[in-house]
């Protein structure tokens, strides 16, 4: 399929690009795959949609889509949901078709069904979905799920919010509860009402360096500042995620951005606060291993099983991701919390 | 929303509602939304897990929305009907493909004299709108037309 190059007018940041080169010389980029990258970061992402088996099968809808002219790829053997358009639509004819508002399919970048298919919710899982707005990934778990198992989906805007419950309800999604929440602060009720979750998913906000090619505005918007604080921000909600993960029980922590503050970085802070392990990821398309160092800060030797999704190595989005399995229930402690422990645990000695 | 659910005698009789449409059986905890909304919910927490949620931090959805009642009528919506299209049996009206087209748009479907004469002995109640093998939404008939609830979100612009 032909590529639509766009115009460059949204032309990266000189700190950006700088940053950006420095991270892909991390993932072991040569010369020719970084100018692949930058190449494609200002083309126009493919159509790809996943088909909603809560509602049809994969090879009735590949057949009717076709029949419409619709020319279908479905890149992955055992995933047949996933499929590529892959001649030229015309503007806004994937969201108007009778099938996409009947809810035979959902318009989902392929780098972000990745969450999903690495978590493996089953129809026996309680699953969290803690920032879940506008539902693609929600709706992709409860179509793995067969509509059984238990959702919690969560989104802490009520604008977002509205958006996820019209597209839950679009796919037919019934084994979900939708809440209104700041994601730490419904951790910490949820834990003290006892409640906790065999398999979590922790997509948080980011500064979203992986979708300059649906969104180019970012190479205006993003901004350092920005990185750090989302980075502290996804600390505490990613802490908090773990708070409410059962002993064994597994969290994706997943961005659509490359700044590795906001990814490696956030890993190595639940490491290095809670009982949790690094798991293998197995996944249908190509990714580049967990970088080990950033700046001045090294990272454990495991988050090389982190994935960095790059959009030149698929003709996807960008994307990172790490599954976490929870050891015990070791937590995190705030200094204070550390020091009132410490001290009783002084008390007991002398006693 | 404090989830009021739908038990056992009240679930009985929505269950008598729903042979209008030949529906035997609806494996689904149904959940009171508003004074005529009723959702249904498919998944593994039970009443007591829900209201225990709903105390800690407030639930403002539970399940998919499944039908309105008006006045004992159950006006079902179209995703409830692609999850309940295999017990879907009785009251179903077949359209063509220009009417289909008028249907995704939010409009109401004109019947012709012809197809006014051949639905005169059906029920003027809420019937499923089949085109082709896809079951695309609940209409009432009436007289000379069938009325559209195609919410606005869902219509093809």
């Amino acid at each position: 399929m032909e590529r639509q190059i766009k115009e460059y007018k949204y032309m990266p940041k000189p700190i950006f690009e700088q940053r950006m080169n420095q991270v892909l010389e991390k993932s072991n980029f040569s010369e020719k795959e970084k100018k692949d990258f930058w190449e494609i970061v200002h083309t126009e992402p493919i159509n790809s949609i996943r088909c909603n088996t809560l509602k049809i099968e994969p090879e009735k809808l590949k057949k009717r889509l076709e029949e419409k002219g619709w020319k279908i790829k479905q890149p992955f053997k055992d995933n047949p949901e996933i499929m590529i358009i892959e001649n030229q639509l015309k503007p806004g004819e994937i969201g108007k078709s009778e099938e996409h508002l009947l809810g035979y399919y959902y318009v989902q970048e392929i780098s972000s069904m990745m969450p999903i298919l690495a978590l493996k919710p089953t129809n026996l899982d309680n699953f969290l979905d803690l920032c879940a707005s506008p539902g693609s990934k929600t709706t992709q778990a409860a179509a793995r799920m067969k509509n059984s198992g238990s959702i919690i989906a969560n989104d802490n805007n009520m604008g977002r919010m509205v958006v996820l419950a019209s597209n839950l309800e679009k796919c037919g999604v019934s084994n979900a509860l939708v809440t209104k929440r700041d994601g730490v602060q419904m951790c910490k009720q949820l834990k003290r009402a006892g409640f906790s979750f065999d398999k979590i998913l922790c997509d948080v906000p980011c500064s979203g360096e992986g979708t300059l090619r649906s969104s180019p505005s970012t190479f205006i918007s993003w901004n350092i500042k920005t990185v750090e604080n989302l980075a502290r921000q996804q600390k505490v909600l990613a802490a908090a995620a773990l708070e409410v993960l059962k002993t064994g029980g597994e969290m994706i922590y997943s961005t659509c951005t490359h700044a590795p503050e906001e990814n490696e970085e956030v890993v190595q802070f639940l490491i290095d606060n809670f009982d949790i392990e690094i798991q293998n990821l197995e996944l249908p398309i190509k990714t580049r291993p967990g970088i080990e160092g950033w700046k001045d800060k090294k990272f454990i030797k495991d988050i090389k099983k982190a994935a960095r999704i790059y959009p030149n190595d698929n003709d996807s989005e960008g994307f990172f991701l790490c599954k976490i399995k929870k050891i015990s229930e070791k937590g995190f402690e705030t200094e204070k919390q550390k020091e009132k422990r410490q001290q009783e645990e002084s008390w007991e000695d002398e006693l | 929303m404090k989830p009021r659910f739908i038990f056992k005698s009240e679930k009985k009789q929505i269950l008598e509602l729903l042979k209008h449409y030949g529906i035997e059986d609806l494996p689904y905890l149904l959940v009171a939304s508003g004074k005529e909304k009723i959702r249904g919910y498919s998944g593994i927490l039970s009443t007591d897990e829900i209201i225990a949620i709903d105390e800690a931090i407030g639930i403002e959805l539970i399940g998919a929305y499944f039908f309105h009642n008006y006045e004992n009528n159950l006006r079902l919506s179209t995703d409830a009907i692609h999850l309940l299209k295999n017990k879907i049996t009785k009251n179903i009206v077949n359209i063509n493909e220009k009417q289909a087209k008028e249907w995704f748009k939010g409009q109401d479907i004109l019947l012709s004299k012809e197809e006014q004469e051949k639905l005169k002995e059906e029920s003027k109640t809420f019937k499923i709108i089949q085109y082709k093998d896809d079951l695309i939404g609940t209409g009432k008939l009436t007289e000379d037309r069938i009325v559209n609830y195609m919410p606005k979100e869902r219509r093809q612009k």
